[in-house]
């Protein structure tokens, strides 16, 4: 189920035709009691939610808020990490010492640290935004190594034999040879520092597109709770999807 | 394009930065927390730590703490992997219900699944019902994809083989795609074992009464800045050891298959 | 007949060894959500189940803690929680607006005498009046603290920004490290601090208009509880009010309630008649409705106010089980 984004025109008619059906069915089991509408919204309730959410609860400035702390996190991240790659790659010593716990980080829960980022910079974004770098950071320093590791050496030999200095040969062999792990890298650092600042949105009540859903949830509005998750999973689909395009285009794929 | 071996390094020289680095880390630590820098407590010192670690493991409520998060993590891991693979090898066995598939599991799976929490407290409670769905639903998305990868990668030769024998559809999915997905689908679960875990800790931070995201969230309130630590890097250690876990486990099954 | 002695003897041990080894009825039990651990109002079912009264009428109860409001309410509407304690009316009338399973089972706070505001000793906010562009918390949405501290913010005329902080103690580590401009708790919680100088009482809740005479807090059940336990739930209430009678004329109170808040029993003459008084915790008070629907249709919490019909639906409940 890899990374192939565009469908033809069967099963994305076939998908959207299942999506409808489980709507439907949905629609139909509240409907005839047979599930509590305080347990799942009725579908046509959460639609008739949307135009709420977007006029009445600043569903727009949740959105930016959520977008651009991701942007900042990863740009900040992809600043930092690409550098630190490469120290790893030239360093052969530090590569080996700290790939095994780079890599253990991936998995460590670091968003549970958030309660210490609240109390350092305070209830802001900011808070989103170190934490979203933390994990980002970390796929992008893997791939930066793993690329400029893939680099061919009979490239480099052959740049070295012309007498190419070291910052040559980081132009014009290493940089375009780790370029497409890079950006995966990068694609990576968005996703996993979007789900980690929407996650701390909800968790701290800091606004932004997690704080709406869990907002929704305490105010007991159940069809606008299921419409304002409905727009995180959008939105985290539509992050998805352009952040691979962005990839394949950077990477001339 | 093939990745160039590393420079050789002696390991006697990685184990020496790596105590180097960790002594260092240490003692930025210590500076920090001794310099006032930062808001008092934020960063409390090592010992203050350690010892709160001690008190942790010598108290039974912590282990009890311990046990339902473990039950949580294990429940949720177990129910969203066999919904993974089940759903995996249905969607893999149809190439057409795959592609039809493949935008909404992969959009669900960049989604955050934590703010699917309100709606697993309004299906099943604010008790360990909804952790132990949080953990599954975690769980459930690396499992399918890596499992419908692994479905794509099965040889077709050896399916024809299967179907000029005559065999069933259940037989070729336990002779022949059942034993081709061992690597992926364990693949799978590892990411799956780790995003379950972190999946029923948030949501024990959120609103629980007990567990070890409970637990840490509680030390937080009440400013036990310490005892926090303590718990999170015990909680830390548990999940690398369970991954670690997985990963001997898997590794086991994919050397006898 | 004669009937010997041995054999009467043998007769009345029998009997008593049968009484003996008889089970106790089984006692009725109710999950019991509430909040603030260690507030005054909120530790009477505690102190009533210790002292046994909860016991008396077969009745045991399992009390879970929460940080109050929509947390309390939704572990009740979801059937996770037979009784929901203290929970702000203003949440109850949006969810039970909307035709959540939630019954009004009794009030529980009229005024808001025992709430308070404070911020840190060095700050420089010294009165409503300079809240502007500040941060001003409360426990959960839905709450009693939600309802007073918007009425505060209304009150100062300034443009001050409502977050949800939780618990008392986790909104005293918000304010003491800079998160949050003022915060919020209730007597006796950190009011040592007040003592020690590390906070200052910015606005008590009381202070909000209207407040005084105002319901702002009541006890809750699920529907299904209301109409299935209906008989249990009745005597549940009997040994509430009975363990709210005792907390404010036993003797032995002051000494067991400072234990189990940590504070001292020397508070508890203090909590009784200036902060919480006892006509303030009845449990059949329904007081300043209006005022708390308008509040809710302020803030978005109720499309309107609820019609008579829908006021009377609501109060049923309260009425039936607090004669």
């Amino acid at each position: 189920m890899g990374t192939r984004i565009g469908c033809s025109w069967g099963p994305a008619l076939a998908g959207l035709a299942g999506v409808a059906g489980v709507a439907l069915a949905l629609q139909a089991v509240v409907d005839t009691g047979l599930v509590s509408p305080f347990m799942i919204s009725p579908p046509t309730k959460i639609a008739g939610a949307f135009g709420e959410l977007v006029s009445g609860e600043g569903l727009g400035k949740a959105f930016l808020l959520t977008f651009g702390a991701t942007f900042a996190a990863s740009a900040l991240a992809t600043l930092v990490a690409t550098p630190a790659g490469y120290l790893l790659y030239r360093c052969p010593l530090l590569g080996r010492s700290y790939e095994s716990w780079i890599g253990a980080l991936f998995s460590a829960p670091i968003v549970l640290l958030y309660p210490m980022f609240l109390v350092i910079f305070g209830r802001s974004v900011l808070v989103g935004i170190a934490t979203g770098f933390l994990v980002g950071a970390v796929p992008i320093v893997l791939k930066t190594r793993e690329g400029f590791l893939a680099a061919p050496p009979v490239l480099i030999n052959v740049a070295r034999s012309f007498g190419a200095s070291d910052r040559e040969v980081l132009r014009k062999v290493l940089l375009p040879a780790a370029r497409p792990f890079i950006f995966t890298g990068v694609r990576l650092c968005l996703i996993y520092s979007m789900i980690n600042i929407v996650g701390i949105e909800f968790l701290a009540n800091l606004g932004g597109l997690g704080y709406l859903v869990g907002e929704m949830y305490d105010r007991y509005e159940i069809p606008a709770m299921y419409a304002a998750t409905v727009c995180v999973i959008l939105t985290s689909a539509l992050f998805y999807v352009l952040s691979a395009r962005v990839e394949r285009w950077l990477s001339g794929r | 394009m093939a990745v160039r071996s590393v420079t050789p390094v002696r390991p006697h020289a990685v184990l020496a930065v790596r105590i180097a680095t960790v002594f260092a880390i240490w003692a930025i630590w210590e500076a920090l927390a001794r310099s006032g820098l930062i808001y008092e407590g934020v960063v409390p010192s090592s010992f203050l730590v350690v010892a709160a670690m001690a008190r942790e493991l010598a108290s039974a409520e912590f282990y009890r703490d311990v046990g339902i998060t473990a039950y949580e993590v294990v429940a949720g891991f177990a129910a969203g992997t066999a919904a993974g693979v089940t759903l995996g090898i249905a969607l893999g066995l149809r190439r057409f219900a795959e592609d039809a598939a493949a935008p909404y599991v992969q959009g669900l799976a960049a989604t955050p699944k934590i703010i699917f929490l309100p709606i697993l407290m309004l299906l099943f409670g604010v008790g360990s019902g909804s952790k132990t769905a949080m953990g599954a639903v975690s769980a459930f998305f690396p499992v399918v994809v890596a499992t419908a990868e692994g479905m794509r990668c099965v040889n077709p030769v050896l399916v024809r083989v299967a179907r000029s024998f005559n065999a069933s559809t259940w037989q070729i999915v336990r002779k022949i795609y059942l034993p081709s997905l061992v690597e992926p689908a364990i693949t799978g679960m590892r990411l799956g074992l780790g995003v379950a875990i972190i999946g029923v800790l948030l949501a024990e931070i959120k609103f629980s009464r007990a567990g070890l995201g409970h637990v840490a969230i509680q030390y937080y309130n009440f400013f036990h800045v310490a005892d926090m630590y303590a718990v999170l890097l015990v909680t830390f250690a548990l999940a690398v050891a369970a991954n670690a876990l997985m990963g001997a486990i898997g590794n086991r099954l994919i050397r006898r298959r | 007949m004669k009937i010997s002695r041995t054999c009467l003897t043998a007769a009345i041990a029998a009997l008593a060894l049968v009484a003996a080894g008889r089970p106790a009825a089984a006692l009725d039990k109710f999950t019991v959500a509430a909040p603030q651990k260690g507030f005054w109002d909120t530790a009477f079912p505690y102190l009533g189940q210790e002292k046994g009264f909860f016991k008396e009428q077969g009745i045991e109860l399992d009390i879970q803690w929460t940080e109050g409001g929509a947390d309390t309410q939704q572990a009740v509407i979801t059937g996770s929680i037979d009784i929901g304690l203290a929970t702000g009316l203003l949440g109850v009338l949006s969810a039970y607006a909307k035709g959540a399973p939630v019954m009004l089972a009794s009030s529980e706070m009229t005024g808001a005498s025992d709430l308070y505001w404070y911020v840190k000793a060095d700050s420089p906010i010294k009165s409503l009046a300079d809240l502007e562009g500040k941060t001003v918390a409360y426990s959960r949405p839905g709450s009693s603290s939600n309802t007073i501290a918007a009425a505060l913010v209304k009150l100062s005329g300034k443009n001050a920004k409502l977050v949800s902080a939780g618990g008392a103690p986790a909104t005293l580590t918000q304010v003491m490290s800079g998160q949050i401009d003022v915060g919020w708790s209730a007597v006796p919680i950190n009011l040592n601090l007040v003592d020690e100088k590390k906070i200052r009482v910015l606005a008590l809740g009381n202070d909000a208009p209207g407040a005084a005479d105002q319901t702002v807090r009541v006890n809750i059940t699920n529907a299904d509880v209301y109409k299935n336990r209906h008989e249990a739930l009745k005597r549940f209430f009997v040994a509430y009010q009975k363990s709210i009678d005792w907390a404010y004329s036993g003797n032995d109170v002051p000494e067991m309630y400072g234990k189990f808040a940590g504070v001292s029993p020397s508070v508890v003459e203090q909590l009784r008649t200036k902060f919480t008084p006892k006509p303030a915790v009845a449990l059949n008070r329904m007081s300043g409705l209006d005022v708390t629907m308008r509040e809710a249709v302020e803030a978005k919490r109720l499309a309107a106010p609820l019609t008579p019909d829908q006021q009377k639906g609501l109060l049923a409940p309260m009425k039936d089980l607090n004669p």
